[in-house]
């Protein structure tokens, strides 16, 4: 498609252009590779107890073993299969329910505006974390409950933002002039509107996949989870009971620790680069850096640089 | 001896850094000015005159960068000053009016406060102490309006109060960049009228970027005209008028519309056809009257008629309700009460409407940047436009329809600009999408917002041409929505003129132009720089 023609140039450009993107991508996709190729180069059954308990790191077991004798290294590989995807499907629902509550509130507003900012306010204020527990400990625990949970407090924000967006795209003229030759709505909303909000919602994205990978770790953490499944958070939550800390096992925290930070990270330096297509002053910032002047824009004093 | 000038640019380059290297947008431009004195540079969108208005405060944002030349404020080097010294002279030496003044002016303190904060920037430097009370007196404005917040001031009021801002340290230099662009003609040769009196008593000098020709014979000594970041002329008004050397100035000179009284057409009969549009007793108010105390009227009572074929052009300033007006046409806005009918029909709101239903009345709009939308190419912008159509054509059809289109406006060959984007058209280029777009459900009435009045002063009159050619040849009617009367005389059978909502004045153009009969009709034809007739001598200029 042409439109993603244009945005992907743009996009390829800027994003493929800055080290720490790079760097954020490089990152990222090895945590993918690595993980979703487990079944393939994971050396022991991650449930099993293959070696002894809590052995530090050898050539048997590169990232040693846990309190149970199983192997950290088959565990992290496995477990992050688990965190990945739900974390990117929890990011996914909840940026199309923001967009969806967004988009019909800015562009039909009146009683279904009023309603929608209803309902979203509602949800911001409901307390985040308690409401999680209280949840998680009814429903019955695994991956499903961790979305559904997740989804239903995580929307919110993403609507609100959204919701403002939208709006002052809603006043542009090119909405008034597609709706006076006659353009259907769900069209004005779907061609017109959504894909001039490109840079934010791949920004919101990018934070949701960071907010589901640690709220999701936090859940598992707390015995939330299903402890019987393998995951950064369970993993996490088993070094915990098995007093790990105490026995000075620290490749068994240190390990799903680490994978999550490193997501976490990879996935900020990302936005870096998805934050500066939706703001000019970021970019600008970056084009004078590449003409080899220091100062940063926000000295508001114009460089002088002489090319004699 | 020689003074130091109030400004001295010599061999000054800027450029903007892009992703292939800097992209020069100033080069090598000298000029200068000197004490007092008013220059006034000139030039059309993108030649890079309010560039240079920027770096002179070394006000640009990134990514602009100085590449080359020097900078002096009375003597003061600006390009090799430190950053604190350059903070010191802006304000009390040297200081810039910006076009937009709701972004210049705090919307949360009040006047007096951004008043005082301008002031207290000269503490240390002992000058004579005004109050913000003086300041708002000096700029003709009541001091009782100090305690206003710049949301309660009308555009005016508000570039006057940035103006005093301007002028509380007696800079030597005022930088006006396109000050009154944004606002009406009344208002405009209002607040040069001020600006010309302070400068007489003050003595500053003064640098006015503009596009506008005829308002810098009235108000400037000197003009330079840029083109395409260089300087193509530097010379007084006075022999500029008379003999511009460049062609390109001349060029200029040239496109600025002019009546010929002399040769006024005879009014035509009145058309027994049926009217393409009639309202009677059109109003719309905002806001609720019973809630809140009082409505805001934008259209009070209006009794319109536009026969086919013919061109009417709705002359007002902002928030006369012109634009309300048109929005209510085109079925964009629903009148609060009163009749319309366009074509026999009431306008299809726009929550009614289906594909392929006629359409009586399109709408040009006046914002050539936001009326297309960036992402797609004006292909899709055009398809979409013949596809809603009444007709249920194939696709086929509709490519062969929408190539016709851009024919009809001009954009050929059709082909080389059914891939392009918005970003890659000339700001006339995209206006004529706008009206192939219009077209699209081939209209009985086009109502033009403002259609020309981001363009620049050289192709407006080709866009104006076009629309009357339009008319000439698919035989539409024309509501042409303005606020200049010079360009309503030029393109309009008859004029409106529109004041707080109400109808005030209407008749055969040149009539109304050469014997206004309301009052404000007057004031509106005084203020055109230049006066209606170019010939006409500058009633601006202070008698010595």
């Amino acid at each position: 498609m042409a439109l993603v023609d244009t945005f992907g140039a743009r996009a390829r450009r800027q994003l493929l252009g800055s080290v720490p993107v790079t760097v954020g991508l490089v990152i990222l996709g090895a945590l993918i590779a690595v993980c979703a190729l487990a079944y393939w180069i994971a050396p022991y059954n991650p449930t099993r107890a293959v070696g002894g308990i809590n052995e530090p790191p050898s050539l048997a077991h590169l990232f040693g073993t846990t309190g149970q004798g199983q192997d950290v290294l088959s565990q992290f590989l496995y477990g992050g299969q688990n965190t990945l995807w739900v974390a990117f499907t929890i990011a996914v629902l909840t940026t199309l329910i923001a967009l969806v509550v967004a988009l019909t509130s800015a562009y039909f507003r009146g009683w279904a505006d009023d309603t929608l900012t209803l309902v979203t306010n509602v949800f911001l204020v409901i307390p985040g974390l308690p409401l999680v527990v209280v949840l998680a400990a009814f429903l019955p625990p695994g991956s499903f409950t961790i979305i559904i949970v997740l989804t239903l407090t995580g929307w919110a924000f993403g609507a609100r933002l959204f919701r403002s967006q939208a709006l002052t795209l809603r006043e542009r003229e090119f909405i008034a002039a597609a709706e006076d030759v006659g353009e259907s709505r769900w069209r004005i909303v779907a061609i017109e509107l959504l894909p001039n909000m490109g840079s934010v919602v791949a920004a919101y994205f990018v934070n949701q996949v960071i907010f589901a990978i640690t709220a999701q770790a936090s859940l598992e953490f707390l015995g939330l989870g299903n402890g019987g499944q393998v995951t950064w958070g369970t993993m996490l939550f088993w070094a915990q009971n098995t007093s790990a800390l105490i026995r000075g096992a620290w490749w068994t925290f240190v390990v799903p620790g680490m994978a999550i930070a490193l997501t976490a990270f990879s996935l900020a330096l990302i936005n870096n680069a998805v934050d500066e297509l939706g703001n000019p002053r970021l970019r600008a910032d970056r084009l004078l850096r590449r003409a080899g002047i220091r100062k940063s824009s926000a000295s508001l004093m114009t460089p002088v640089k002489r090319n004699d | 001896m020689t003074e130091t000038p109030a400004l001295e640019i010599a061999h000054l380059s800027v450029g903007y850094a892009g992703e292939n290297g800097t992209i020069p947008a100033v080069d090598d431009v000298s000029f200068s000015i000197a004490p007092g004195e008013f220059v006034g540079l000139a030039g059309e969108s993108g030649c890079g005159k309010s560039t240079i208005a920027q770096s002179i405060l070394r006000l640009l944002r990134a990514p602009g960068v100085i590449t080359g030349g020097a900078i002096r404020i009375c003597g003061n080097d600006m390009l090799t000053l430190d950053d604190d010294s350059v903070r010191r002279l802006r304000w009390s030496t040297a200081s810039i009016v910006l076009q937009n003044s709701l972004t210049s002016l705090n919307p949360v303190k009040r006047i007096a406060w951004q008043l005082q904060e301008a002031l207290d920037r000269g503490k240390a430097s002992g000058a004579a102490r005004r109050t913000p009370a003086e300041l708002l007196e000096m700029v003709d404005i009541d001091p009782s309006r100090l305690t206003a917040f710049p949301h309660e001031l009308s555009g005016g009021q508000r570039q006057r109060v940035v103006i005093a801002m301007a002028l509380a340290l007696e800079p030597a230099l005022v930088i006006l960049d396109e000050p009154t662009t944004a606002l009406d003609v009344i208002v405009q040769q209002e607040i040069f009228v001020t600006v010309k009196a302070l400068q007489k008593r003050m003595g500053f000098a003064v640098l006015l970027i503009t596009h506008d020709l005829p308002l810098l014979f009235e108000v400037a000594d000197r003009i330079a005209v840029m083109k395409d970041g260089k300087l193509v002329e530097t010379a007084s008004v006075v022999q500029f008028r008379e003999h511009p050397q460049h062609p390109y100035s001349r060029m200029l000179m040239g496109a600025t519309p002019r009546l010929d009284f002399d040769h006024a057409p005879p009014p035509k009969p009145a058309s027994p056809a049926a009217p393409v549009l009639e309202t009677e007793h059109l109003t719309k108010t905002y806001g609720d009257a019973w809630f809140q105390g009082s409505a805001l009227v934008a259209v009070d009572d209006v009794k319109l008629r536009v026969a086919p074929r013919e061109i009417v052009a709705i002359v007002g300033a902002s928030g006369s309700g012109k634009s309300t007006l048109g929005r209510i046409v085109t079925g964009l806005i629903r009148p609060s009460s009163g009749k319309i009918l366009v074509d026999g029909q009431p306008p299809v709101p726009v929550s009614q409407r289906r594909k392929g239903q006629s359409r009586a009345a399109q709408m040009v709009f006046q914002d050539v940047y936001g009326s297309l939308n960036p992402l797609h190419t004006i292909g899709h912008h055009l398809l979409r436009a013949v596809l809603c159509a009444p007709g249920g054509m194939g696709k086929k059809e509709a490519e062969a329809r929408v190539a016709g289109l851009l024919t009809e406006v001009g954009l050929t060959p059709p082909a080389s600009f059914l891939d392009r984007r918005p970003h890659e058209l000339s700001g006339g280029q995209r206006q004529r999408v706008g009206l192939a777009r219009a077209l699209a459900a081939s209209p009985r009435l086009l109502v033009a917002d403002e259609p020309v009045s981001m363009l620049d002063v050289s192709i407006r009159r080709d866009i104006l041409s076009l629309i009357a050619r339009l008319r000439d040849e698919q035989g539409v009617a024309v509501l042409y929505i303005t606020h200049d009367v010079v360009s309503a005389g030029y393109i309009a059978d008859r004029i409106v003129v529109m004041h707080r909502g109400k109808i005030v004045e209407e008749g055969p153009s040149l009539a109304v132009l050469a014997n206004p009969r309301h009052d404000y009709t007057r004031r509106l034809i005084a203020a055109v720089p230049g006066g209606i007739v170019p010939a006409d001598k500058a009633v601006l200029q202070p008698a010595n």
